[in-house]
């Protein structure tokens, strides 16, 4: 697996429709990371705000090959980082 | 049990006497309901206290497993996550946060001739039409990179919402001060607002699953020096640095640093690459970013805090990744490097 074709389709809507992002309307993160069991592995990180996430799931099949889905819930959208002072 | 009322901000429970049964009696509770936590403890929840639980994000777990706690008999619950178990023999930074040679005023809130990377910088006249400055208060972050503007002249990199003014920022008129100030002191600017890349908000509710997200590439404004020599491409000499030369892609496993006029010198990891970040709420509206990267920091100390928006994400050979712009806290994100310069068509010195 090529991590530029995993670039490639994680701004594409209907691949966030293929982990159910459709239901969730709240702020998220999603990234492409390390598979932390197989480092040489990448691994979608999906860091959802709030408590509970859609039904994600845990795994998901990117040209043939499974590609594990890190879910996090309690993700705090961030904000810019200027200083008022 | 010490009085506390429903705030969500306790006082501390570590005063009371009882306080350690309390403690053992949440990390029980705490431990059970999870078993990514690794550690529970009293730590700062707001202006009070609460528990705090790290846990080991990279354990798989099925959501059914996870019991889902915010509170502890009235004290509040915050969880960090960590991409590791804890080691023993922890490192202890010399640099950054915390880190025992960080001098209680950091270097880059002072002003510095010539202006090099991570130094403070605020655009006077945004703060000034907006009322910021009548308030008492002024808006800052600091200077990313070195670059060759389109113009041919010296300029500098940092954010849009830095330099210019979340899109207010009025090119070739701005003035942007180093060090940021109530008034504009003999000397303090250094340059004028050249260009920005203009944010884009997208409408209420959008998603981008149904495709109606508008996707932001970066939040970046540049700077164009008033005077030929006075920029350099480095940064304050006492920090003992590589200069920043070059670019490259920022990818997971990535070592990097940054200095910035909140935080200083710090360093960390990139975690996740090619990241989809949303909604960011700006002045025009929710934001979202696209192939921005995230970092955290060493031994989880914070990357960044509020001000160090605009720095230069470095990697440990010089090469630019990225600029910092935005922060939860735990984790910061960055815009990629190459995708500013050519929105803004300029090259890093």
């Amino acid at each position: 697996m090529k991590s530029e074709h995993l670039e490639e389709l994680i701004e594409k809507p209907e691949f966030h429709r293929r982990l159910h992002l459709d239901r969730f309307h709240r702020g998220y993160s999603f990234g492409i990371g390390r598979d932390p069991s197989v480092p040489s592995k990448p691994a979608l990180y999906l860091e959802v705000e709030g408590d509970e996430a859609p039904d994600i799931p845990e795994e998901i099949n990117v040209g043939g090959e499974s590609i594990r889905v890190i879910v996090r819930t309690g993700f705090k959208v961030p904000r810019p980082y200027a200083a008022r002072r | 049990m010490p009085t506390h009322g429903n705030s969500g901000q306790g006082d501390a429970p570590a005063r009371d006497p009882f306080a350690s049964d309390l403690v053992m009696s949440a990390a029980a509770e705490i431990f059970g309901a999870d078993p990514r936590v690794k550690s529970v403890g009293v730590g700062r929840h707001g202006r009070g206290f609460g528990f705090v639980a790290i846990r080991n994000a990279s354990v798989p777990v099925r959501l059914a497993q996870v019991k889902l706690i915010s509170e502890y008999r009235g004290f509040p619950v915050a969880f960090v996550d960590s991409d590791r178990d804890p080691e023993t023999l922890v490192k202890l930074l010399q640099t950054g946060p915390g880190g025992p040679t960080t001098a209680g005023t950091v270097l880059e809130q002072s002003q510095h001739r010539p202006v090099v990377c991570g130094l403070e910088v605020q655009n006077y006249d945004d703060d000034e039409r907006t009322g910021v400055l009548a308030t008492g208060y002024m808006t800052v972050g600091s200077v990313g990179c070195m670059v060759r503007l389109s113009s041919g002249n010296l300029g500098f990199l940092s954010n849009n919402h830095v330099v210019a003014g979340e899109n207010r920022g009025v090119k070739g008129k701005d003035r942007i001060l180093q060090a940021g100030g109530g008034t504009i002191s003999t000397g303090a600017q250094v340059g004028f607002l050249f260009d920005f890349v203009s944010l884009k908000p997208s409408p209420p509710g959008a998603t981008l699953a149904s495709g109606t997200a508008i996707l932001n590439d970066a939040d970046a404004g540049a700077v164009e020096a008033t005077s030929a020599d006075q920029y350099k491409q480095r940064y304050i000499a006492s920090r003992k640095l590589p200069t920043p030369s070059g670019t490259a892609d920022a990818r997971p496993g990535d070592k990097v640093f940054k200095v910035g006029r909140t935080t200083g010198l710090t360093r960390g990891e990139v975690t996740q690459a090619a990241t989809i970040i949303g909604p960011i709420p700006y002045a025009p509206g929710l934001c979202w970013f696209r192939r921005s990267f995230v970092i955290q920091g060493e031994n989880g100390t914070p990357f960044a805090d509020h001000g160090d928006s605009g720095s230069a994400i470095v990697r440990d050979d010089g090469k630019v990744v990225g600029l910092l712009f935005a922060g939860n806290g735990q984790q910061t994100w960055a815009c990629r490097i190459d995708d500013v310069l050519q929105s803004l068509n300029c090259r890093v010195l």
